[in-house]
Formats: C-alpha cells, sequence, structure tokens
C-alpha cells in the first residue's frame, strides 16, 4: 500500500473513532439501575418484590410506637398527636396536604377538590360536624388503612354514605401524616372560626387587600 | 543546499489536507450543535400508555410529588406504583381503552414498564433529594413538563449543562415554595438568587469539584 493511502485510512480512521465513540463500558455498568431490569432474574424486574412471607426491617407494622405508627392507644384511636406540633409542622402539614390531599379534598378542605370535580366521589368536607369531633387517630387510621364505612363499626355513618378512601400509607411517613392531621385541624378552625378568635392587634389586618406578590395558592 | 525536506513530506502534506478537511467537519458539527439530535431532543417517547403530564399537572393541577414521592428523600423521584393511578383511576375513566394497560397491570399485579427518557451514564452520581432541598425546581433541569403532551427530553444532561449551573446556582433556585411552581417568576430574581444560595448553605466553590458528580 502506498504511504499516502496509509495516511488517508489512519485518519478517517481516527474520525470514525471520535463520531463512532462506543459507549458502553463505564457509562453502562454492569449494575441493576433503580427501577431498571436485571436479567439475571426471570422476569427481568431489577426491583424485587419482598420474599413471601418476609417483613422489611424497619416496616411500620413492626415498630413498637403506637401511637406514632398506627395512631392508637391502649387499643383505641389515639385522641392526641404523639408530638407536639409546632409551626415548622403546621408547614410542613400544609405543603404535605396541597400535594397528596387537595387534588381530592381541595384545599380548603370542603371535599370539592379538582379529581371530584371530574367524578370522583365526593369525600365528608371536614367542616362537618363529626370529622370536627374526630380524634386525631381516626384520621391517622382512615390514611393508613383506608376507609370503607363498613369496616369502622364504631363510627356513625348516613346510610347513602358510600365513601372510599384509599390508604395512601405508601406516600408518605407517619411523621408526616401525623403534620397532615394537624394541619386538618387547623383548616377546620379556619373555617370555623369567628372574629372572637383573632387576636385583638391582628384583627385590622383582616380587612386589608392582599399585598401584590403573596397569591394564595402559595404559602 | 541540501533538501530540507524529504521525500515522504509530500504524504505529510496531503494526510494535513485531509486532517484539516476532517477537523473543519468536527467543527461545523460541534457548533451546530448536534446536541438536540443525537439525544432525541423533543421528540416524544414511546410508552406503554400515552399519559399525558400536561393534562395531570397544569389542567389538573396534581403535585409532582404526588406521583413522584421520592424526589424529596432520595436519589431517584421514583415512578408510581400502579396503585397511585389507582387511587382515581379505579373511579375515573375505568373503561377508557388507553387505560387498559394500567387496569391489566393493576390485575395481574406486574409493574408497568415505562421507558425511561432520562438515562445519564452510571459514572454520574446524581441526587434529586440534595437538589430539591437546595431549591432546584423540576422544572429547571426537566423544562416545562406541564406543557408536554407525551414527554420529552427538553435536556441533553451533558456535563457542560450540569456546569452552567454548578458555577452560578445564583440564577436558578428558587424558595423552597416555588420548587413545584411551574410558572416561576425568575424577573425578580437578581438579589434574590445571592441570598438563597447564601441561606440555603450552598458551598458554591465545592460545586465545580470532580467528585462533587463522580465519586
Amino acid at each position: 500500500m502506498r504511504p499516502g493511502a496509509i495516511v488517508i485510512a489512519s485518519s478517517l480512521l481516527v474520525c470514525g473513532a471520535i463520531i463512532g465513540c462506543e459507549r458502553d463500558d463505564m457509562w453502562e455498568q454492569p449494575k441493576t439501575a433503580v427501577l431498571g431490569t436485571n436479567e439475571f432474574f426471570d422476569n427481568d424486574q431489577g426491583a424485587r418484590m419482598p420474599v413471601k412471607g418476609t417483613v422489611a426491617r424497619g416496616a411500620d407494622n413492626l415498630q413498637e410506637d403506637d401511637l406514632l405508627y398506627r395512631g392508637m392507644e391502649n387499643g383505641k384511636l389515639a385522641e392526641r398527636f404523639p408530638f407536639e406540633i409546632t409551626e415548622n409542622d403546621l408547614n410542613a402539614g400544609h405543603d404535605k396536604y396541597d400535594a397528596f390531599c387537595s387534588p381530592c379534598h381541595a384545599k380548603s378542605g370542603d371535599g370539592m377538590g379538582m379529581i371530584v370535580q371530574r367524578g370522583y366521589k365526593q369525600p365528608f368536607s371536614f367542616h362537618i360536624d363529626r370529622l370536627r369531633n374526630a380524634t386525631p387517630g381516626y384520621f391517622y387510621s382512615v390514611l393508613i388503612r383506608g376507609l370503607r364505612p363498613t369496616q369502622l363499626p364504631g363510627v356513625k355513618f348516613e346510610p347513602d354514605d358510600d365513601k372510599v378512601h384509599p390508604a395512601v400509607a405508601h406516600k408518605l411517613s407517619p411523621v408526616e401524616r401525623w403534620q397532615i392531621i394537624a394541619y386538618i385541624r387547623a383548616l377546620q378552625l379556619s373555617q370555623n372560626a369567628t372574629i372572637e378568635d383573632v387576636p385583638m392587634e391582628q384583627r385590622g389586618e383582616l380587612d386589608k387587600p392582599k399585598t401584590e406578590g403573596s397569591n394564595g395558592e402559595s404559602h | 543546499m541540501p533538501q530540507i525536506f524529504s521525500k515522504k513530506a509530500n504524504y505529510l502534506a496531503r494526510g494535513s489536507i485531509v486532517m484539516t478537511g476532517v477537523v473543519f467537519v468536527l467543527i461545523v458539527l460541534i457548533s451546530h450543535n448536534v446536541t438536540a439530535y443525537t439525544h432525541d431532543l423533543g421528540v416524544a417517547f414511546q410508552q406503554p400508555a400515552p399519559f399525558s403530564h400536561k393534562h395531570h399537572v397544569k389542567e389538573l393541577g396534581i403535585d409532582c410529588r404526588y406521583c413522584h414521592q421520592s424526589v424529596e428523600k432520595g436519589p431517584f423521584a421514583g415512578l408510581p406504583p400502579t396503585e397511585t393511578c389507582y387511587t382515581c383511576h379505579s373511579q375515573i375513566w375505568t373503561n377508557s381503552p388507553l387505560l387498559k394497560v394500567v387496569r391489566d397491570s393493576y390485575t395481574t399485579n406486574t409493574p408497568i414498564e415505562w421507558n425511561r427518557v432520562n438515562n445519564l451514564p452510571d459514572f454520574v452520581y446524581f441526587d434529586h433529594s440534595v437538589h430539591v432541598a437546595k431549591g432546584v425546581s423540576c422544572y429547571t433541569c426537566h423544562g416545562q413538563v406541564d406543557q408536554m403532551n407525551l414527554l420529552y427530553k427538553e435536556n441533553a444532561f451533558e456535563m457542560i449543562w450540569c456546569l452552567r449551573c454548578h458555577r452560578n446556582p445564583e440564577a436558578q433556585v428558587r424558595p423552597k415554595s416555588e420548587i413545584f411552581n411551574p410558572n416561576y417568576d425568575y424577573s425578580q430574581h437578581e438579589t434574590l438568587g445571592k441570598q438563597l444560595v447564601e441561606q440555603y448553605g450552598i458551598k458554591k466553590e465545592q460545586l465545580t469539584n470532580c467528585w462533587i458528580c463522580h465519586r
């Protein structure tokens, strides 16, 4: 071969190497990506289900703290929160409520959220007497176990109440659930408040128009 | 005077002409941003069900975290289990042929196989939770997902693109309350950005270290 041809061939080779880089060594390492595939298993599913008859370490139902994890105290639905609710908890609860609950329950808690407007069964308003008087443990129970009226013999329902609440335990940690319940309590207060509940020095603020930039949607 | 160049120099000369051509072509390719083409930017991905982010996010107002729950808690934002789809679709659009995949998945207890849209190289360590915790919005990297009927890649996630923000986080970080807001207004951001970087304790001098992303 003529040396000229060698130069041309090798420069084409370099060119090809630059353009057609193979990226299968460090780019695709032999590890399973989260929720990725793994041909080692029968169904190629990298994320494995727990083996039958086993319980994950640290699972909620292995925890001993009945109040925090199951909302129960002395075998009954808890009547108090497992920890003191601070302003931070309320803000966190507000954030989580808007993300996880408001699609159905609406930001005001009246149960006319967007999903309900699109055809989902309307949930109870949080502002009915039964729920105003319900214990924190009741809300917690609905959150983790879901709700079918027939499953809660201790609670009186109207005959036409065919409400359904899916269990949402997998979406929220125990602390987040309690924060949401605390925020529901705040919502209930807010919809059932009189002028007497507003501290004297802040009453003047109620009539002020909203300032520019503080829209009601954010917090 | 003897010849300065030997006879072989002819081949060098010809070779360099070829190489000049090669370099020229490369420069043209790079300057014409082939990124969009090679990374399939803006091309809707084939998915088992035609899920519309626009419908669920913009029209229904569902928060990103309703489905991508672990975005605040771990490296992976999370894909919803079929159970999450079923929260609503047990009652809404229950007979829709578009949702057959969802029903089949739920009744046979097999996961839906979504196609991954963004696939980082395995030598990049990316953690969603720290970005969200430090004020980076979903929309900053993933584009206006709330406008996408079918999901597509807005950005190529090349290293130079990551670095733009790692060098200058002030331009992007948002207040905590605005992270999941698709319509955040950056117009008054100049002073706020600096303030937020301070407030979040973002160590700018570390952000461009190799080991921040390559561990």
